[in-house]
C-alpha cells in the first residue's frame, strides 16, 4: 500500500481568490479523499437581516459577494415582492435581466482568467481581463458602479437608463464579443489548455444530480437545468435554451461557461430593444408577511433566497443558498482519485466563491 | 415555462425520512436544507422535480432534541446539515459524514455559544485537530 499523506490545500493558495480550507489524503500523488473546511470569512449576514429594516438589506444583499453582487440583490428583492404580493413595473424586469446578463458575462470572463492562470497561462488570463473591462464599462455606464452595481431596490430598480444609453450597448458588446472569438479559440483548440482541462475531474450526470450540483457544474455533465427557464424576471419573453456539454469534466464546465458568455451577448441583444417606456420602481408600503423561495440563476449556478416576514420591518429570516456551497459535495467527488496537481484546476472549476458560501 | 407553485408541507420528525424518500423516489433534486430560529426550530427541506418545488418542514422545539439526517437518502446533504449543527447546535443522527463542530471553523459567536462546544475553547478556538472526527479515525488508522 502507498505511503498516505495530509496537504493542507488554503486557506491561502495562489489559486484561490478567496479563502477556503481542504484536507487532501493523498496516495502518492494521487487525491483518495478531501475534507473542506469553512467559515474564515463568515459574517453572519443572513442574522443581519434580523436586525435590518427590510429595504435597507438590499445593500447588504448586494454585498453578500463581490461578483454576482446585482443578482444576489435581484433575488432578495424579488423574494420579499413575491411575501408581499408586489407587481412590479415592466421596464424594471426588463433592466434587471440586462443587468443580470453583464453580470453573468463580466463574472465568466473573470473565471476564464483565473482559470488561465490556475493552469500557468498568464497571458491568456490577462487577456481575459483586459477584455472583460469592456463590459465593466458598460455596467458603469449603466449603473453607476463597476462591481456593486447598487441598482437593486425592493419595487423595481434604483436607477434608470436612458434610451440614448442602451442603444449605444449593443455595438459595445459586439466589440467584446468579437474580441472574446480569439480567446475561445485558444479554451477550445490549444493543446496545454487541452492537456490541463480534458479527462480532468470527471463528474457523472447521475452523480452531479445526486449530490445537488448546480449551474455549469451541473450542465457540464449533461444535465439540462437551468433556472433561468422557470421565466423570471423578462426571461419568459426571451429565447433561453441550457447549455448544456457531455463529458463532465474540467474541459465541458469551461466551455459551458464560455457558450455562456455568447448565450448572454445573445440574451442582451434580445432585450435591449424589448425595454418598455415607463416607471423603473413604485411605492412600498407595508411589511413582508409570509414565506418564499425565490430561485434564480447566477453565473455560478442556483441560488435560492429564502425569507420569512412576521409582517413587522425586519425578517424572521433570510437564508442564501449559493451555488457555491451546493457546488462543494461534488467538488469532494470531483477530487477523489485526480493528481495532485490538477486540484487547483478542479477547485477552479466550479468557480468557488466563499463569500458567496460563507455569508 | 413558469415558475412552479411552492408547497409547504409539514412532517413530523418521526416521517421525515419517509417522506424525504418519497422525494427521491419522486426524482426530487435536494435544493436546500434552512433552520429557522423562532420560539421552536423550523428546518425546511426544499426539493425541485421539473414543475414542483416543494418544502417539507419539520419542528423541534429546542437544539437538544437531535433530527435523523437524511444523508443516507441524499448524500449531499452533510454539507448542509453540518452547517446547521455548527451555527445552530441542533445534532442529526446517522450523518454520513460528521464534523462535529468543525465544518465552519473560528465560530465562536453562533447559537448558543457554538455549536459542538465540546471541541471548542473560548471564540472558537480549536481544542482537538482541526478536521472533523472523521478524519481524526482516519489519521489515526493512517498513523497505524
Amino acid at each position: 500500500m502507498a505511503n498516505r499523506t495530509i496537504i493542507p490545500f488554503g486557506p491561502q493558495h495562489p489559486v484561490l481568490p478567496e479563502p477556503i480550507h481542504i484536507d487532501l489524503v493523498i496516495e502518492d500523488e494521487q487525491v483518495v479523499e478531501a475534507i473542506p473546511s469553512f467559515g474564515f470569512i463568515h459574517r453572519g449576514l443572513e442574522k443581519l437581516a434580523e436586525k435590518r429594516d427590510f429595504t435597507e438589506f438590499t445593500f447588504i444583499a448586494e454585498r453578500i459577494c463581490g461578483i454576482c453582487s446585482y443578482i444576489h440583490g435581484m433575488g432578495y428583492c424579488q423574494a420579499i415582492e413575491a411575501v408581499m404580493g408586489l407587481q412590479i413595473p415592466e421596464r424594471a424586469t426588463y433592466l434587471r435581466t440586462m443587468w443580470s446578463e453583464l453580470s453573468r458575462i463580466h463574472s465568466h470572463m473573470m473565471w476564464m482568467g483565473l482559470l488561465a492562470d490556475a493552469f500557468g497561462f498568464e497571458n491568456l488570463f490577462m487577456a481575459c481581463w483586459r477584455l472583460r473591462e469592456g463590459v465593466l464599462d458598460v455596467i458603469e455606464e449603466t449603473s453607476g458602479g463597476r462591481v456593486i452595481f447598487g441598482a437593486a431596490k425592493v419595487g423595481g430598480v434604483r436607477r434608470d437608463v436612458s434610451d440614448e444609453v442602451l442603444s449605444r450597448i449593443p455595438a459595445q458588446l459586439k466589440i467584446v464579443e468579437d474580441q472574446l472569438r480569439d480567446i475561445t479559440n485558444v479554451f477550445r483548440d490549444d493543446y496545454s489548455t487541452r492537456q490541463r482541462l480534458c479527462g480532468v475531474g470527471t463528474l457523472s450526470e447521475q452523480d452531479a444530480y445526486d449530490l445537488g450540483a448546480v449551474g455549469p457544474v451541473l450542465r457540464g455533465s449533461g444535465a439540462k437545468l437551468d433556472t433561468r427557464m422557470e421565466g423570471y424576471a423578462a426571461y419568459d419573453k426571451l429565447d433561453v435554451e441550457p447549455i448544456v456539454e457531455t463529458a463532465g469534466d474540467c474541459w465541458a464546465r469551461t466551455m459551458v461557461r464560455i457558450r455562456e458568455v455568447y448565450q448572454s451577448f445573445d440574451l442582451l441583444r434580445q432585450v435591449i430593444p424589448m425595454i418598455p417606456a415607463g416607471p423603473v420602481d413604485m411605492k412600498v408600503t407595508g411589511a413582508p408577511k409570509g414565506e418564499y423561495a425565490a430561485r434564480l440563476e447566477q453565473p455560478r449556478g442556483e441560488v435560492i433566497y429564502y425569507v420569512k416576514g412576521n409582517g413587522g420591518k425586519q425578517l424572521d429570516r433570510f437564508r442564501v443558498r449559493t451555488p457555491t456551497f451546493a457546488n462543494i459535495p461534488p467538488l469532494l467527488k470531483m477530487l477523489q482519485g485526480c493528481q495532485l496537481a490538477d486540484v487547483p484546476v478542479i477547485v477552479l472549476t466550479i468557480d468557488p466563491c466563499i463569500s458567496c458560501a460563507e455569508r | 415555462m413558469s415558475a412552479p407553485i411552492q408547497n409547504y408541507i409539514e412532517v413530523i420528525p418521526p416521517r421525515l425520512l419517509e417522506a424525504v424518500r418519497a422525494q427521491q423516489l419522486a426524482g426530487a433534486r435536494l435544493v436546500q436544507i434552512c433552520c429557522t430560529r423562532l420560539e421552536e426550530f423550523e428546518i425546511l427541506y426544499s426539493f425541485s422535480r421539473p414543475g414542483f418545488f416543494e418544502h417539507l418542514r419539520i419542528r423541534i422545539p429546542d437544539s437538544s432534541v437531535a433530527v435523523p439526517s437524511i444523508s443516507p437518502i441524499y448524500s449531499g446533504s452533510f454539507a448542509y446539515e453540518n452547517e446547521i449543527h455548527d451555527l445552530f447546535g441542533i445534532s442529526f443522527t446517522g450523518l454520513n459524514i460528521d464534523y462535529r463542530g468543525n465544518f465552519f471553523q473560528n465560530i465562536g459567536f453562533c447559537a448558543d455559544g457554538g455549536a459542538g462546544n465540546e471541541n471548542r475553547g473560548k471564540r472558537g478556538e480549536i481544542k482537538v485537530p482541526r478536521i472533523g472526527s472523521l478524519t481524526r479515525k482516519q489519521f489515526q488508522g493512517l498513523e497505524k
